[in-house]
């Protein structure tokens, strides 16, 4: 039975198909991996794209005040907990970016 | 000499090599994808970092830009007259048809800074300060502009800080620097010095015109009132005295905005 073993163990024979399957499942994984990384990497891209554009119209709206205006209030607070409120228009570009101006300046 | 021969034998041996290149191949590919994903990814990051600095800048400088105007807007400095003084107290009658003072004309003017808004009070305090004591340079101040919770707009910290320049012929000409810091939004109480913006407000200022007015034991002012006197019914002038009930502060305005001074802190 050792003696058995020990000689299939010190044998090659089949060695070339066990290490050619393994090369072939090694080289699949590898290519999927790059297949489904590009993949991933493209639809991060097109988000960016996305986002980009979405800050780049909510930055003219906001800056540019060519958004609608809301009007609200800014609370001047001082240390002594006095406060003031000024009336503002608030410009919001695409509900993310906000600047205000003194109302009706 | 047999060990080397065994290692040169290794060396040279085929055996194996087709799984060496193809772990080699995995190594590459699991590199470009790291790679590529790690560019994507940091992609998407830097454009919400961009959207949070951007909304700081726009927070200062919105914050910046109210402050000047509010300030434009405030009596003691919008009206481009040369000299604010304060009134005499009105006269007593009725039927006033002519009043006067003691060479004194202008409009109504601040006796104290109770009632005014908070912003207004601040800057005339600092500036009846320097009045006082010409040579005093008030400490700094630091108060906040919070706009509402669910604009979006970053709250700014504002410290304002008064210095007098020089003084030339009882004009004293002074300085308000407003140093302008957005504050984080996940934590109010912490600064987050994005952006910081200096707008300075060039003023000038003077006391009193002179003649002791502003002399509390001299202080009265002389008026003519027009009154009906009943029996007979005549009309006739009335030169009065009263005390003048209100501090006379003459106060000479030249105001020049510096342009806004922008910095992205590092």
């Amino acid at each position: 039975m050792g003696k058995r073993l020990r000689s299939k163990l010190h044998s090659s024979g089949g060695e070339t198909l066990v290490e050619t399957l393994t090369a072939i499942v090694v080289v699949v994984f590898s290519s999927l991996l790059l297949l489904i990384s590009a993949a991933v990497a493209t639809r991060f891209n097109q988000s960016a794209k996305r986002l980009s554009q979405a800050y780049q119209t909510a930055l003219s709206q906001a800056e540019l005040r060519t958004a609608d205006p809301r009007t609200g209030t800014v609370t001047i607070t001082g240390k002594d907990g006095q406060e003031q409120q000024i009336t503002v228009d608030y410009y919001t570009g695409d509900n993310t970016l906000t600047s205000y101006t003194k109302e009706g300046s | 000499m047999k060990k080397s021969s065994a290692l040169r034998q290794k060396l040279h041996s085929q055996r194996g090599a087709s799984l060496v290149i193809t772990l080699l191949f995995f190594l590459l590919c699991l590199m470009v994808a790291a790679v590529t994903l790690t560019a994507a990814s940091a992609s998407v990051g830097r454009t919400v970092k961009q959207r949070k600095e951007q909304q700081a800048y726009l927070s200062v400088s919105s914050a910046g830009e109210l402050l000047q105007r509010e300030i434009e807007a405030m009596p003691a400095f919008a009206a481009r007259k040369e000299v604010l003084s304060h009134q005499c107290g009105k006269p007593s009658y009725a039927h006033i048809s002519a009043y006067e003072f003691d060479g004194m004309e202008g409009e109504w003017a601040y006796a104290d800074t109770v009632d005014k808004p908070l912003l207004e009070s601040y800057l005339w305090e600092d500036a009846l300060t320097l009045c006082k004591a010409p040579n005093t340079v008030p400490a700094s101040r630091t108060f906040t502009a919070e706009p509402e919770t669910d604009s979006g707009a970053l709250a700014v910290q504002v410290k304002m800080t008064t210095g007098q320049m020089k003084t030339e012929g009882g004009v004293s000409s002074y300085q308000i620097v407003f140093t302008l810091t957005a504050l984080d939004p996940d934590d109010p109480a912490r600064t987050l010095s994005a952006y910081k913006m200096e707008l300075s407000l060039d003023a000038e200022i003077t006391d009193t015109n002179d003649g002791g007015r502003n002399d509390p034991a001299k202080r009265q002012c002389i008026y003519k009132t027009g009154r009906y006197v009943l029996n007979p019914y005549t009309y006739e002038w009335v030169e009065e005295t009263a005390a003048m009930p209100y501090r006379l502060t003459t106060y000479t305005k030249s105001v020049q905005w510096s342009h806004f001074k922008l910095t992205k802190e590092a």
